[in-house]
């Protein structure tokens, strides 16, 4: 607790969160025209103006918008009048907030604001992804990102972690979550359908569309001042993993058990998760290494099946893990951020309201 | 609780050239990385961290291409951060990796920064078509070069300061292995003589497009304890950020810059950085914006910064010294050459800069700026620890 | 409201990539027929070769051939190929573990349905006709029932080794500008220059982006600009670009629109290049069927005064 804060490492929380209702396109709008809503809402949540964050931070992919440079623009949503202390990072919107929490930490800065948004509706989001793949072996094949996951898919049905059905109820207890989450983009009965690429089928992927999140960080005295019920980030931490799909075991996540070892996440159970897993075969694994259990309640904002704008998808989870914090739905809730092909990188936050 | 001193104990670059076409993306960077564990004698294992930037993508094809250079970055099992704040990137990379030293996250950490332009070509991965605007430019000459002739209005400055600069550097760069250019028969009516390119830039004022990467190896006050060679200490850094393009921007003196530095001086305690700093490493990729940048950042007054130049105070012999590596002027991976900035005032804090140390360079600044004068990231290194 | 613009933007490029001793050796040695790996320093041997220990971070060059034979270790059967992929019919997408290497390739497989496929099936490489050094080299795998090849012994060494490669790359977007800039191409059309106005700082900017930088709100209030103008600022482009059909030299300048808060780009003509200067009035020219002025001449007015457009610079 603050009080405790000459002696250690400063009490960081989130204060607020939000965000876009997810869509399929909203090419109505720039991304500038896209985000800048959201900032006002998560500003508006705790009072503050711009002038009075300490640090910004953002995440995005040009490559997902087809244009270099494209996160100067939406900085023009920011209102960077006087000048901004303000970095971005070209991964999803967790690692910016995880920068910006290293700034907090620093004591340079009390507040942050951090946030990302990603339009999929550009380009076809399945063959952008092909070109984070190495690029000497593996992206002049063009291996798209539902294949990949199909490949991880098999090798878990194959180890005998999971069947069809099993994660044909991932989908759908997802959707059916998400019918309580007015920003989902998917929710409600959805058909399982036909396989993409087999073994996944539509409804074990998740839908492509357009979106964008804010957070504010505070430290200490000031995430009290900001907010009534604070989620501290008890720990945090991110790994990665060898790039080669064929060197790793796919049916596992170790990057993610030793983020999560590292945050903190095993010292006590937490009654919450929020897994960024777009493939239902991925929360298979993500439940494995994060050994949750059945009395965990998993995405109940029906996660990325339910709702994936790329590079802000990971950011919501920590901002819908923390919501849950602030409305006293969770004490101690687990969030992670995944990027990469089959869950290459991950990141691991644990996140606690005051006890009640 | 107070910050962590941050202790630069390692750096390694590439010898950069226009094409490196014996290795890979991964053995580039890998070099870098490798001659900064050596210098810092370090090893993979040591490595609590790595944080790397670039510029975008487009120029390697390669999305997010951190995740394919894990592995060469020794990165597997580790945090891996990548930065990418434009131009500024190689130095906002080295911050962002500062901060995790200073916050205790971790205790020593390989910072990197990387271009390898010749995987495509500058101009195109610079001038993407847009659909609904009019192509009117292609590449950053044409971009800068409005301003500069605002700078020259507004100064009075005369119209030889840019071939002055040029020459300056493309001599310090013959004192640098690293640097790309190397012009052993440059004269200055030869930078005069060279094409007018966006006029008021001739050819010889631009810089050149550069395969290259620079690493860093950043420790705790214990790390810096241990290291073979002096290390350099962050005495302040900072990062700012302001729009590409409002009402009242002032693109020659623009105001992040100045609020950025302001920030570094007030965390080193310099009062008066003309003074009390002792060289420069900025970030000039065409050699007008020495002057401009000299006033940006406080070292002349607004107008005056063209005075320092000409009178020769900016040489790597006189009173204050700017870019005694060639700068950017002699060597651009787009994306490390914040970086290199950032590196070689370290260099010459630890008096390991070699042919182009500046004698007794105890507080050097590093500067890097990127997107439309827009973004900025400074540190000042100094050869004493912070509060000594 | 207009309806919103949109328009095809293609992102392409042949990038050209060099490959370093290791990446070299296997994609010359695919062209040759042969199929190599790398031995880590515990004796592990990686297919394909990478160029440093994912396990260690060492560096690593030790190439040791493996047969083109192996076993699938996951698959995933993709019924309907995309543009770039290796093959045009329905296949599996396969990590094949060669006999001989310790890690898995991955690459696709020619077979007649999913349920000729399963994790565990013998495989072999089918060569490409034409080779040229690349993974595609590899046709792609094919089911085989004979025993596991030998390999041949090669050291990794050849005559003519590949150097480099070129990757061409081509991605689609549907670029949509978005509201602001949707409705000043709108007006152009009929051409009015139409910029917004900040409702909190009051600027007028021309174009429009949505957003007040300054003020991060939406600007929404339509304000008509021009359509005269004062050259703030400008550079003598004597460079052709590639991609530009533009004669040079030219003169690329910074224009302030009467009314507007800051200047917007464009080309100037009707007058001498080297006789354009700061402070030159001038007004647009437009041409048949074109979405923006061709350029700005000048329009006979005295020259601005520094002072009048200095802040705008």
């Amino acid at each position: 607790m603050t009080s405790e804060e000459a002696a250690g490492p400063r009490d960081i929380a989130v204060v607020a969160f939000a965000q876009t209702a997810h869509r399929r396109s909203t090419q109505e709008s720039s991304e500038v025209e896209m985000l800048m809503p959201v900032l006002h809402d998560v500003l508006a949540q705790t009072g503050l103006r711009t002038a009075d964050i300490g640090f910004t931070c953002s995440g995005s992919s040009d490559y997902l918008a087809g244009r270099a440079f494209s996160f100067t623009l939406a900085l023009d949503g920011v209102g960077a009048w006087p000048p901004i202390s303000e970095s971005h990072v070209e991964m999803d919107g967790a690692w910016a907030l995880y920068e910006a929490w290293t700034k907090l930490l620093t004591g340079d800065a009390d507040t942050a604001l951090v946030y990302s948004y990603g339009k999929c509706s550009p380009g076809s989001v399945r063959d952008v992804l092909t070109r984070q793949l190495d690029p000497y072996y593996v992206a002049p094949l063009w291996p798209d990102a539902i294949a990949l996951a199909a490949l991880q898919a098999q090798a878990l049905l194959d180890a005998g972690h999971t069947d069809e059905p099993a994660l044909a109820a991932v989908g759908a207890r997802s959707r059916s979550d998400a019918t309580a989450n007015p920003h989902a983009q998917l929710t409600g009965r959805v058909p399982q359908g036909d396989y993409v690429v087999r073994p996944l089928r539509t409804g074990d992927c998740p839908p492509i569309g357009d979106g964008a999140a804010a957070v504010i960080l505070a430290a200490g005295e000031r995430a009290r001042r900001l907010c009534e019920r604070p989620a501290w980030i008890r720990g945090i931490d991110h790994r990665v993993e060898a790039h080669g799909l064929g060197v790793r075991d796919l049916t596992d996540s170790p990057s993610t058990r030793l983020a999560a070892e590292n945050a903190g996440a095993f010292e006590r159970p937490v009654d919450t998760a929020e897994l960024h897993a777009p493939f239902s075969s991925q929360e298979v694994v993500l439940r494995r290494a994060l050994r949750l259990d059945d009395g965990v309640r998993v995405n109940p904002s029906g996660g990325a099946l339910a709702a994936n704008p790329v590079m802000a998808a990971g950011l919501i989870r920590i901002g819908e893990a923390a919501a849950r914090i602030h409305r006293g739905a969770s004490d101690r809730a687990l969030a992670h951020a995944t990027s990469g092909p089959c869950l290459q990188q991950n990141l691991v936050a644990v996140l606690e309201g005051d006890p009640r | 609780m107070s910050k962590e001193p941050v202790a630069v104990v390692g750096i390694g670059q590439t010898r950069h050239v226009a094409a490196r076409r014996d290795v890979s993306i991964a053995g580039l960077v890998r070099e870098a990385a490798q001659r900064a564990l050596g210098d810092a004698e370090l090893t993979w294992a040591d490595i609590d961290a790595v944080v790397i930037g670039k510029a975008p993508d487009f120029f390697e094809g390669v999305m997010m291409p951190e995740l394919y250079l894990a592995d060469a970055l020794g990165a597997v099992g580790k945090p891996m951060l990548r930065v990418h704040t434009a131009g500024s990137v190689g130095g906002s990379t080295a911050l962002v990796a500062a901060n995790l030293v200073a916050a205790r996250v971790h205790g020593t950490v390989l910072t990197l920064a990387f271009e390898k332009q010749s995987e495509s070509n500058a101009m195109w991965g610079l001038s993407l078509p847009i659909p609904f605007q009019q192509p009117l430019l292609a590449g950053a000459g044409g971009f800068f070069a409005p301003h500069v002739r605002a700078y020259m209005r507004r100064s009075g400055a005369p119209d030889t300061i840019g071939a002055l600069v040029a020459h300056k550097d493309r001599r310090n760069a013959l004192k640098n292995p690293y640097a790309h250019l190397h012009e052993h028969d440059i004269t200055l009516e030869k930078v005069v003589a060279s094409p007018m390119l966006w006029d008021p830039i001739r050819y010889s004022e631009t810089c050149p497009s550069s395969d290259g990467a620079c690493a860093m190896v950043l420790t705790d006050r214990a790390g810096a304890a241990r290291a073979p060679r002096p290390p350099a200490w962050l005495l302040g850094g900072a990062m700012r950020s302001e729009p590409t393009l409002f009402a009242g921007k002032d693109f020659v003196s623009p105001r992040a810059g100045q609020d950025c530095a302001a920030d570094v001086y007030r965390q080193a305690g310099i009062t008066d950085p003309r003074r009390d700093i002792d060289a420069a490493e900025l970030y000039v990729p065409f050699s007008w914006y020495e002057p401009m940048w000299l006033e940006n950042l406080g070292f002349a007054a607004e107008g005056e910064g063209w005075k320092l130049t000409e009178s020769g105070v900016t040489e790597l012999d006189g009173d204050l010294p700017v870019n005694m590596s060639g700068g950017v002027l002699s060597t651009n991976p787009i994306g490390a050459s914040g970086m290199i900035r950032f590196a070689e005032a370290a260099l010459q804090v630890r008096g390991q800069a070699g042919e182009h140390q500046v004698d007794g360079a105890r507080r050097v600044l590093g500067h890097a700026y990127g997107g439309g004068s827009q973004f900025f990231s400074m540190w000042l290194v100094g050869a004493e620890p912070p509060d000594s | 409201m207009p309806e919103v613009l949109k328009a095809p933007l293609v992102v392409e490029f042949p990038f050209t990539r060099s490959l370093g001793p290791v990446q070299s050796a296997f994609l010359t040695g695919l062209r040759e027929r042969v199929v190599l790996g790398v031995r880590t320093t515990d004796g592990r041997t990686l297919v394909p070769p990478v160029e440093y220990d994912p396990v260690t971070a060492e560096e690593i060059h030790d190439l040791v051939e493996v047969a083109p034979t192996g076993t699938v270790t996951t698959w995933a059967w993709n019924h309907a190929p995309r543009r770039g992929q290796p093959l045009t019919t329905p296949f599996a997408w396969v990590l094949v573990r060669l006999d001989g290497a310790d890690t898995a390739l991955l690459h696709v497989l020619d077979a007649p349905g999913p349920d000729a496929v399963r994790t565990g099936l013998r495989v072999r490489v089918r060569w490409a006709g034409e080779r040229t050094g690349a993974i595609t080299d590899i046709a792609c795998f094919e089911p085989y029932d004979g025993d596991p090849a030998r390999p041949g012994g090669h050291s990794g060494a050849f005559e003519d080794p590949l150097t480099g490669i070129v990757a061409p790359a081509r991605l689609d977007y549907t670029y949509s500008p978005g509201r602001a800039q949707s409705a000043y191409i709108d007006a152009l059309s009929a051409r009015r220059t139409v910029g917004e106005r900040c409702p909190s700082c009051r600027k007028v900017y021309v174009p429009p982006r949505g957003a007040c930088p300054t003020c991060g709100v939406a600007t929404a209030e339509q304000v008509e600009v021009g359509p005269r103008g004062t050259v703030t600022t400008f550079c003598i482009v004597n460079i052709k670009a590639k991609n530009l059909d533009i004669e040079v030299p030219y003169v690329y300048a910074h224009i302030a629109l009467d009314g507007a808060d800051l200047a917007l780009h464009a080309r100037i003509g009707g007058i001498p290049y080297d006789q354009v200067r700061m402070g030159l009035r001038v007004e647009p020219v437009w041409t048949e069927g074109a979405r923006h002025p061709d350029h700005y001449r000048p329009t006979g007015e005295p020259d601005a005064a520094y002072e009048t457009y200095k802040e705008l610079l």
